[in-house]
This record gives structure tokens, C-alpha cells and sequence, in this order.
């Protein structure tokens, strides 16, 4: 995979709905051949960016350019993107193999082609042998099934989903998760996904852009943003974190020391070690965010001292819930042990564990 | 719904169907297989003369063919023109399209006679559309539309216009826009779209509304007799003749059926076609 060829950019990308602001300013590069997820909570701006990238609403302001071609005024037939919408938008009249067949016959091609391409598409989304039938006759799965066929079936130049496993139940939903991957990999096409739901988000992709009110929050791998989450609006959309408020008092050689404001009972120590970072200035208020994960029970020493108020069994893991504070609880995510803990308790984590980041 | 629980909903239908409808057709339709004995009476023996009568008297055969062919050219008039305007009203909700349908719906209400008698009017050999044409030098001589199908299917047109519109809203509504989106989206182009996707998913819609507009034209009276004149002698028009004027039940009994059988003739075969284009959902 060419991963340094940038297919589509973005710039300045802007949606106005009346006095809605839907998109804002949006600057992207999307390489060839790479899997990249819109991530934000409803109504952030992710269907309003993908639809103006297919073509299907137009921009306020700001530029789409594909392959260095500025595409922002290319109406959607002559765009050669597929995609996948949220309710799939299966022509409910043609069978599954003649909207399979519909972008091929749009472009004219001879028809046993188009049979042999039908054929291939159902054999690739595994539905060999329903090409006969309506969607109607389908399961929820099947037809989201059909609509990945029909967005790939003309080898388009970039695959648009818009939430497209948002109607699908749990084990379903994680078992299609593989297989878009693994066709996508498998035709290296370059796709841009749009979800609401952060492990989808993080369990395809190759980068997120996690989206806030209109604009980027951040971009990332995920695994980088799940470590290295620049605003606690990440930190918190992207998995759990426990925040605490503070202020930086030192920057030392190997850690940031932080100064916890929270009241806390007395004999605590409310100086921590937590990871460096240096460009929050001295006597900056800040959050610290530790990951329910990153926490530990220890006998002695520890960071904090708390009492244990609650645990939620999950089978693999338990979430133990810790009140440190008159108002304030820390959660931790452990193996569950024989039995929960009790009473009082010590808090320990690594100070690279602790991330300090802006109070916004 | 599918509750069996509630078919009782329909029984006062059923009830005013059986007391009042039924009968008054039964009665017509059995008066059509009696002979006329003279002025409002018919005998009591059986026969199929009547129907030999007015399948082979040309002044019956050319009514019932002008009815059928101002049927047919009405309907594909209201659906060339009410096709287009449901397809904008139900796809722009701008506020020229809500007046467009305001505008269509208030015409609807406005009594048929007065109608009738605005088109008497209006396509007069003196009237503004004459003198439109001539303005643009498109005829030199006025056309005659008073008396003739011509100037009766426009009156026809424009008084089933708003129940083809009305008819086929709702259905253009089903359809999800996302669909004529997904279409462009492959390499369609608008009219493309509108032939393979809008137009197979509205026949349901099609089909109603041309049945409601067939039978309404075939079986009108008021405007035929304002606009059509005397000389077009559409069926409608002579079983009024036959009922009032010559008061030979008999012959305007067996007209009614036929023009019943005819309707029904079209409702079989529409939903055969509608059958054959059915899709769930
Ligand atoms: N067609 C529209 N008309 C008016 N407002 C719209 C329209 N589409 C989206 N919006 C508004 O734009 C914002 C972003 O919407 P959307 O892109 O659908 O968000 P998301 O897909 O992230 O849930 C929302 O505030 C929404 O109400
Ligand atoms: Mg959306």
C-alpha cells in the first residue's frame, strides 16, 4: 500500500444550513488505499461531511480535491464513489442482482460482463445464490451485504459508508466489522467510514478523525488516540477516563508534577507524578486523565487513598468504583478476584499513566 | 394492521353498501334485461335485446367509443400533467410548491358547474385562448373547441387533475428520496432515475389514480353536457336522454351496465398490471 499518496483532500471544507453550522472549516488528507473514520456523537457533522464529499449536498465554502483535481462542483453521477447510506437505499423493485447491476448498466457495460461482474460481487460479500431475490426477502445483514456489492461492484475510486452497521444487532454488527475490513483490504480501496460508535471506530480503522461540533478534534491511529488523546473531549469520547482537576506546578526530568485541587481526605498526598508535558506552562490549570485500567489496588505507598463504594461484575474484567473525595470517585478496571474489594483501599498507577491535558 | 380484531371497523361500510348501493344497482342492471313496454315500463319476460340494440346502433356504439377514447385521453392528459407537479410538490417543500398545491386543492372544491361554464369561456371562439394563439401567431383562423372532444378533454383534464395529484402524493411521498440519491450517486442521470426508479415505485399510485380518473370521466355528466354541447352524444349524456327525456328504462338501464361492466373490465386488467409490478414494503 502506497500509504503517502494523498487521494482526497479536504480543505476549509464549510456546510451551512441557514444559520446551522454543520461543517466547519474542515482540512483532511486522506491517503490511497486507507481506511479513515469520521468519530463523534450525533449530529457532529459526520453524515453532513461525507454527504458533501459524495456529492449529494454542496458546500458552503472550501474545496474537495481528488487526485489533485478540484472535484467540489462534480455533480455525484460523475464523481465514481460508491457508498453505502445508513438505510441502505436498496431499490426495493430490482432484485439483489440488478441493483448490483445498476452503476454497471449506467455505464454501459455489455451484458455478460455484467454478469460475470454480479457474480464476482455476490461471491465476494458471500451471497452466492440470492441474487434472484428482493430485498425484501432479505435479512438486515444480507441487504447491508447487497449495498456494499452495489457500492463496489463498478470499482469506484473511494467507498463512502454512513453509519452503515448502525442497524444491525451486537454479534452481527462485530462480525461485519471483519468482513468490510477484509474486502477492503482486499480491493485496497481508499474508504471513508462515518460511525458514532467508538469501538467500531477504533476496531477498523486505520486512522479516526474524531469530531466535535462541526470540526476536527483530532486525527489519529487508534491506538495513538486512545494513548495519546490532545483534549479531554478525546480522552472521554474515546474509551473511559477518570478526570481530575489541577494545576501544574513543575516540570520535572521524567514527569509533569501536578497539584490536585480536588478536597481530599486529610494525609493524602495531593502532589502527583504524571506523564511530561511540557507545553502546559507552569501554574496552568489542568485535567489529569487516568485510564479505569491504568489504576491499581496496592498494599502500601500508592498515589491515592480511597474507599471502595461499588463493583460491577463483566465477565472478563470488573469495574470497581472508588470514592476519593466527599463528591468524587475514581473508577478502576481490574481481573475480577475471588471476591471484590472492601473498605479502604491504596490507588496506584505509573505517572506516564497520568495525562495532563488542557482544561479547555 | 393485521388484527382481525378490528375487520368489525368495516361493517357500517359494508351495511350502507348493501342497503342503498346494491340495490340500486341490482335494480338498474335487472331493468336492462326486460323489454320496454312504453314510457317508463318494462315487461316481466327475459331478454338480451336491449344489449343487441345498443351494441348495434351506431348512435350507441359512437357514444360509447367517444366515452372510452375521452377516458383514455383524460387520464394520459392528467397523468402527463399531474405526474410531473406531484413528483415537485412531494420533492420540494418550498413555499411555491405548498402554493402550487393549495392553489390545485381550492380548485378542486370549487363547484363543477361553474367550472364547466368557465371553459365555455375560455376556449369560446372569442375567448382568451383563441386570442392567445392568434396573438402568437400560431393559428389564423379561431379553433373550435365548444362541441367537439377536443375542447372537452382540456375541461376534463383540468377537473381530474387534482384527484390524479391527490392520488398520486401519497405514494410519491413513500418513496425515500435516498433512493433517487443512490441512483445519481451509480452514474444516473435525472430522467434515468425518474424512468428505473420513481416511476416503477409510483405505479401503485399510477394505477389508482388513472382507475379513479377513468371512471370519473366516463361517467361524467355535468361538464360533457356544458362543454361537449349537444352533438357529442357520450354515453353519460344518453342515459340521461334515455331516463329523462324518452323515458325508456330499458335501454338507459342496459347503458349503465355497460358502462359498470366497462369500469370494471379496466379495474380487473389494472390489477393484473398492478399485480405483476407489486413490490412489498
Ligand atoms: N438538511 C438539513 N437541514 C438543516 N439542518 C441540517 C440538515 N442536515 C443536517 N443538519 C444539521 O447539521 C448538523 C450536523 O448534522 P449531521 O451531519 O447529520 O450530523 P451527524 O451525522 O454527525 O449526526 C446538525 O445540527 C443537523 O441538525
Ligand atoms: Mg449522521
Amino acid at each position: 500500500m502506497d500509504q503517502d499518496t494523498v487521494v482526497l483532500s479536504l480543505r476549509q471544507l464549510t456546510k451551512h444550513f441557514g444559520g446551522v453550522v454543520a461543517v466547519d472549516g474542515i482540512d483532511l488528507d486522506i491517503n490511497k488505499g486507507e481506511f479513515i473514520t469520521l468519530l463523534g456523537p450525533s449530529g457532529c457533522g459526520k453524515t453532513t461531511t461525507v454527504r458533501m464529499i459524495g456529492g449529494y449536498e454542496e458546500p458552503t465554502a472550501g474545496q474537495i480535491i481528488v487526485d489533485g483535481q478540484d472535484i467540489t462542483n462534480v455533480p455525484a453521477r460523475d464523481r465514481n464513489f460508491g457508498m453505502v447510506f445508513q438505510d441502505y437505499a436498496l431499490f426495493p423493485h430490482m432484485t439483489v442482482s440488478d441493483n448490483i447491476a445498476y452503476p454497471l448498466r449506467m455505464r454501459k457495460w455489455a451484458r455478460d460482463r455484467v454478469a460475470g461482474r454480479v457474480s464476482e460481487m455476490l461471491d465476494l460479500v458471500r451471497l452466492d445464490g440470492m441474487g434472484k431475490r428482493h430485498p425484501w426477502e432479505l435479512s438486515g445483514g444480507q441487504r447491508q451485504r447487497v449495498a456494499l456489492a452495489r457500492a463496489l461492484s463498478f470499482s469506484p475510486r473511494l467507498l463512502l459508508m454512513d453509519e452503515a452497521l448502525g442497524a444491525l444487532d451486537a454479534k452481527l454488527r462485530e462480525y461485519m466489522r471483519v468482513e468490510i475490513r477484509r474486502i477492503q483490504r482486499l480491493l485496497q480501496i481508499t474508504t471513508i467510514h462515518v460511525t458514532h460508535d467508538q469501538d467500531e471506530a477504533l476496531g477498523m480503522s486505520d486512522r479516526v478523525v474524531v469530531m466535535r461540533q462541526a470540526k476536527i478534534a483530532q486525527v489519529a491511529a487508534p491506538r495513538d488516540l486512545y494513548t495519546d488523546p490532545t483534549s479531554v473531549y478525546v480522552a472521554d469520547f474515546v474509551g473511559r477516563i477518570n478526570l481530575l482537576w489541577g494545576h501544574v506546578v513543575e516540570h520535572a526530568a521524567d514527569a509533569t508534577i501536578v497539584e490536585l485541587d480536588d478536597p481530599f481526605p486529610p494525609a493524602t498526598a495531593t502532589r502527583i507524578r504524571a506523564r511530561r508535558t511540557p507545553d502546559q506552562a507552569v501554574g496552568s490549570r489542568v485535567r489529569v486523565g487516568i485510564r479505569p485500567e491504568a489504576v491499581r489496588l496496592v498494599e502500601g505507598g500508592g498515589v491515592l487513598a480511597g474507599v471502595v463504594s461499588g463493583a460491577r461484575f463483566g465477565g472478563p474484567l470488573e469495574y470497581v468504583t472508588v470514592a476519593i473525595g466527599p463528591d468524587r470517585t475514581l473508577d478502576l478496571l481490574r481481573r475480577p478476584g475471588d471476591a471484590p474489594p472492601q473498605g479502604n483501599v491504596l490507588l496506584d498507577w505509573a505517572p506516564d499513566q497520568a495525562l495532563v491535558l488542557p482544561a479547555d | 394492521m393485521r388484527n382481525r380484531r378490528w375487520n368489525w371497523l368495516v361493517i357500517p361500510m359494508l351495511v350502507a353498501f348493501a342497503t342503498i348501493y346494491v340495490p340500486a344497482i341490482v335494480s338498474f342492471v335487472l331493468i336492462s334485461f326486460h323489454p320496454s313496454t312504453g314510457p317508463g315500463s318494462v315487461g316481466p319476460e327475459w331478454t338480451l335485446g336491449n344489449y343487441a340494440k345498443v351494441l348495434g346502433d351506431a348512435v350507441y356504439q359512437t357514444g360509447l367509443w367517444r366515452s372510452v377514447a375521452l377516458g383514455a385521453i383524460t387520464v394520459a392528459g392528467s397523468l402527463i400533467l399531474g405526474f410531473p407537479l406531484a413528483y415537485y410538490i412531494s420533492r420540494y417543500s418550498s413555499r411555491f410548491a405548498i402554493a402550487v398545491f393549495t392553489l390545485l386543492y381550492v380548485s378542486s372544491l370549487t363547484s363543477i358547474v361553474i367550472r364547466g361554464l368557465g371553459w365555455i369561456t375560455l376556449l369560446g371562439t372569442t375567448g382568451p385562448i383563441n386570442g392567445i394563439l392568434q396573438m402568437l401567431g400560431l393559428i389564423q383562423e379561431p379553433v373550435i373547441f365548444y362541441g367537439n372532444l377536443l375542447g372537452l378533454s382540456i375541461a376534463m383534464i383540468h377537473y381530474t387533475l387534482p384527484f390524479m395529484v391527490l392520488t398520486l402524493l401519497p405514494v410519491m411521498h413513500a418513496i425515500p428520496t435516498g433512493l433517487e440519491e443512490a441512483s445519481s450517486g451509480m452514474g444516473a442521470g435525472f430522467v434515468t432515475t425518474v424512468r428505473r426508479v420513481v416511476v416503477p415505485l409510483a405505479m401503485p399510485g399510477v394505477l389508482a389514480g388513472s382507475l379513479l380518473v377513468f371512471a370519473m370521466t366516463i361517467s361524467a355528466f355535468v361538464i360533457p353536457r356544458l362543454v361537449g354541447g349537444l352533438t357529442l352524444r357520450l354515453t353519460a349524456l344518453l342515459i340521461d336522454q334515455e331516463m329523462r327525456t324518452t323515458y325508456n328504462y330499458a335501454i338507459g338501464s342496459t347503458l349503465a351496465s355497460v358502462l359498470l361492466l366497462l369500469v370494471a373490465v379496466v379495474v380487473v386488467m389494472a390489477s393484473v398490471v398492478g399485480g405483476r409490478s407489486r413490490v412489498a414494503r
